[in-house]
């Protein structure tokens, strides 16, 4: 008896233990579908931390999009007529849920596209070496990397692309162009290409080859007043080293007088956008970050770091975006340049990039950039394509450039750096009115 | 001995229960957890539950083993909302229908079929009240048809049927037609960068086809848009562009509102009824039913006109079948099931009310469940049909009302004829072919049908 009881109690919590598996797989062994069992059983905690998860945001307020999406889809798993294919539904809706939000810089990556974009910015892939845009349809050279295969085959900014290898590409997104663009080392890619002023198409063969960053230039526009140009073309981590070092060199020709050209420069990091300007603002603010619920952070400029103050203009036009408006911006706005040139792209949003569970990823516009006197610098646009705000840097001067410029090199033609020159030379030479007094 | 054993086993075995009914509970709870909680405005309501009343169309499924969305992909889903709602600089509570509105858009879109499709919570309206017969615009029922040609798809708005009295009809639009453009915007049918594309221009050329094709598609208005103006009665008068077989012609329609009687009949000289059925609505059982008794039981004949009828819901026109036709099923519907395809039969109760001969007129504008009829008709009343060939619309369209007023309409199948044939994309072929547009005021369709029928009575009295 004694025994009995001993083994009743110890069996007990054992029954009890099956009696909870035969309840929690009865309805699945009854249909037979083991499967389903065995999936259920395996989800138990990750579907209840998510239910969790969503009953207290559903008592925060009714969950939207998810409900809806999860109704629509389940209706169809079970009543459409076709076979479906979850996951391209589930993305598809992802992407129509983004691009509700008419920001077109948040935006959903499958695996393959995330994939592509990481190799992207870690720079070891074998391209052309052009930076591409869709602009109102088209696919447009943003800009050539100085030095790059697309540079030397002549290349330019502006540049329509209209066929990749003679395969047409309207309609096309960037990156799929890009991807077509993209291949091993030492091929070939043909480009056929439409250029303003050009009757023509042009067809343009180019060698793929590992592109380097980019870097600084320096030129001496006026040796005899002392007039000098740096040209930065992107804001990477050499950048704010490399501008010091060529100032250098200007200043042992007798630098008196700076432009920062800052056209074609799409921008970069931010860190160096904020060094890059403490070389020309000794005390200010360079930016404002503004975040979610409209908090706002000020970057002030690093003390100790500038340049001498000399007579400063910088150049910008409508492909200067991001980094390169906040250097522009950061100089206006402390009256320490005249800007000159035509009105910046209009690109000042933060982008962080969430991976997600199925190696798909989201990048999600998380802050803003305000100019130090608080202007908006994001040009914004309605849900049907049309510009309800133009955004941008708005130069103090305006010039539009010449039809007949080639290159950022063709200085001939360069009525954007003539008249910055012009602008330098009646400051260093005009009359000092006040000291003459 | 056995008193003390029972006391010991006795919790352990209500234990027992109790964990059996635990296990049992969480195993359910992980199927409807995610829905119950996802959605708390809404108890998710079967599609029975939802079809008889509100479907136009309905879809005749059983209840299958629903497998709840993966349990990954909602995750995804669920992040990526989270994560804008947490982290997007612009974010506002008032985005998250915009959002969900989006999402499932594009969703649907993505399946790519015209039928297949969202609608906002004044479009869902629209189509309900037509679904009673009240018509909004231009009173005609229009559907996107898809075909390819040349390896281009296109999604052209073509005019089903122009309901009677209705600024349609009035104006002469006729079914089969395409409207190709409203006030001389573009309805945007097809893709014309892949048009460009496919024509094979090179240089110049190239440049100025891809720059008109932009031009076209800014100035267009997409379908989503035609819709609309189509169906919105405040809308003053316009004028339509229409393909008509391989001519082109401009309407001018002023739209209005309409109310549609589905039923209309009157006695033809010679003890002939003639019965007009323009969709088959709530109403229509009982309007039939009255018609039939107003006719009188002493009919020589009967001509049942479903020219111009676009359908509607299955369950009004198994009723209407019911009343004319001696069979016990209407037509066969094919809905997939999981990778295969599963048929059922739309069962009906058979009370024929009529025994004198009938005549079916069928033209361009009898669609779905109305060719499914006049097959019916044909086969299992002895039928003649004349007119022209039928629409060739099979596609079981099922309405689901979402919990805040939107809805959606999706493809959930196919409707076969009671013989399980298959119309869709064919239409189907009168015994007797005659053109069923006026001709100075002679309904020659309507003629012929009464002489077939009083010929018929003749022979049958000599």
């Amino acid at each position: 008896m004694q025994k009995k009881r001993f083994s009743l109690s110890g069996f007990a919590p054992l029954l009890v233990t099956l009696a909870f598996l035969a309840g929690f797989f009865y309805s699945d062994l009854r249909t037979g579908d083991v499967r389903r069992a065995l999936y259920a059983a395996q989800t138990v905690p990750q579907r209840v931390n998510l239910a969790l998860q969503i009953e207290q945001d559903a008592q925060q307020g009714y969950l939207w999009p998810v409900g809806l999406y999860w109704d629509v889809l389940s209706r169809l798993r079970s009543h459409y007529y076709q076979p479906l294919n979850e996951k391209q539904l589930t993305y598809a809706a992802i992407r129509g849920m983004l691009a509700s939000l008419h920001d077109p810089y948040t935006r959903f990556m499958d695996p393959t596209e995330y994939r592509s974009m990481q190799e992207d910015t870690r720079g070891d892939f074998f391209g052309i070496g052009a930076q591409l845009q869709e602009k109102e349809g088209q696919i447009v050279i943003y800009r050539p990397i100085e030095g790059s295969p697309a540079d030397k085959a002549g290349i330019r900014a502006g540049d329509v692309i209209v066929e990749v290898d003679r395969k047409p590409v309207a309609g096309m997104r960037v990156d799929d162009v890009v991807k077509k663009i993209r291949g091993p080392r030492g091929t070939k890619v043909e480009l056929t290409i439409r250029r303003k002023g050009e009757a023509k198409l042009l067809h343009i063969s180019i060698v793929r080859d590992l592109i380097t960053s980019p870097v600084v230039y320096s030129y001496m526009e006026d040796e005899k007043l002392g007039i000098g140009r740096i040209r930065l073309e992107q804001f990477n981590e050499k950048c704010d080293q490399l501008l010091v070092q060529k100032v250098r060199e200007l200043e042992g020709k007798g630098l008196r007088a700076l432009i920062l050209d800052l056209r074609y420069n799409p921008g970069g990091l931010l860190n160096v956008a904020v060094d890059v300007a403490s070389r020309f603002i000794d005390n200010g603010v360079v930016v404002l970050i503004q975040e979610k619920n409209g908090q706002i952070t000020k970057l002030h400029a690093e003390r100790g770091r500038a340049l001498k103050p000399y007579p400063l203009v910088v150049l910008v036009n409508e492909w200067s975006a991001s980094a390169s408006e906040i250097v522009a911006g950061a100089i206006r706005d402390n009256k320490r340049g005249v800007i000159i040139g035509e009105t910046t792209f209009g690109k000042g949003l933060v982008q962080t990039i969430f991976q997600l569970q199925d190696s798909s990823a989201v990048a999600i516009t998380t802050a803003k950039y305000l100019t130090p006197s608080g202007y908006d610098l994001n040009r914004k646009v309605d849900p049907d394509g049309n510009e309800i705000r133009r955004g941008g840097i708005q130069p103090d001067i305006v010039v539009k450039q010449s039809e007949e410029m080639t290159d950022i090199d063709d200085r001939a033609h360069d009525v954007q750096l003539k008249k910055a020159v012009e602008y330098l030379r009646e400051k260093l030479t005009a009359p000092k009115v006040a000291s003459a007094l | 001995m056995v008193v003390r054993a029972s006391r010991h086993v006795l919790p352990w075995f209500l234990l027992a229960i109790a964990a059996f009914a635990v296990g049992w509970w969480l195993r359910q709870q992980i199927v409807t957890l995610p829905v119950a909680t996802a959605n708390p405005g809404a108890r998710l309501t079967s599609l029975q539950e939802y079809s008889p009343k509100q479907s136009y169309s309905m879809a005749l499924t059983p209840s299958d083993n629903a497998s709840p969305v993966s349990m990954d992909l909602m995750q995804l889903f669920y992040s990526v909302f989270k994560y804008v709602e947490k982290q997007h600089v612009d974010y506002t509570p008032e985005m998250t229908k915009p959002m969900a509105y989006g999402a499932v858009r594009a969703m649907l879109q993505s399946l790519n079929d015209p039928n297949t499709r969202f609608l906002e919570p004044e479009e869902a309206r629209l189509l309900q009240e037509a679904a009673q017969g009240n018509y909004y615009g231009i009173g005609a029922v229009l559907r996107v048809v898809r075909n390819v040609t040349q390896d281009i798809e296109r999604r052209e708005l073509t005019v089903v049927a122009p309901l009677p009295g209705s600024p349609a009809e009035r104006a002469g639009l006729q079914p089969g037609d395409v409207i190709t453009e409203i006030d001389g915007k573009w309805v945007i049918a097809y893709d014309p960068f892949r048009q460009v594309q496919r024509s094979g221009v090179r240089g110049n050329e190239l440049v100025k086809a891809l720059e008109d094709a932009r031009k076209r598609v800014l100035a267009g208005l997409d379908l989503r848009k035609a819709m609309r103006s189509l169906t919105n009665k405040d809308q003053g008068a316009m004028t339509l562009t229409v393909r008509r077989g391989n001519s082109t012609l401009k309407v001018k329609v002023t739209p209005g509102v309409l109310n549609v009687d589905p039923v209309a009949y009157r006695l033809l000289p010679g003890q002939v009824g003639y019965l007009r059925i323009v969709q088959f609505n709530t109403q229509t059982p009982e309007k039939l039913k009255s018609a039939l008794a107003g006719l009188g039981n002493r009919l020589q004949g009967l001509v049942v006109d479903l020219r111009n009828n676009p359908g509607g819901s299955v369950e009004s026109a198994s009723q209407v079948a019911a009343m004319l036709a001696k069979s016990p099923v209407l037509a066969v519907i094919e809905t997939r099931n999981g990778e295969s395809r599963r048929r059922q039969q739309v069962n009906i109760s058979a009370n024929p009310r009529v025994k004198a001969p009938i005549v079916v007129l069928v033209n361009r504008g009898t669609a779905n469940v109305a060719e499914v009829l006049a097959v019916l008709l044909r086969d299992k009343a002895g039928a003649k049909l004349v007119g022209e060939r039928t629409f060739g619309d099979g596609l079981v369209q099922t309405f689901v009302p979402l919990p805040d007023g939107s809805a959606f309409t999706m493809t959930t199948g196919k409707f076969l004829t009671w013989s399980g044939g298959d119309f869709h994309g064919k239409g189907v072929y009168p015994a007797v072919a005659a053109p069923t547009v006026l001709k100075q005021g002679h309904d020659l369709a309507l003629e012929k049908a009464v002489s077939l029928l009083t010929q018929r009575t003749t022979t049958r009295a000599s």
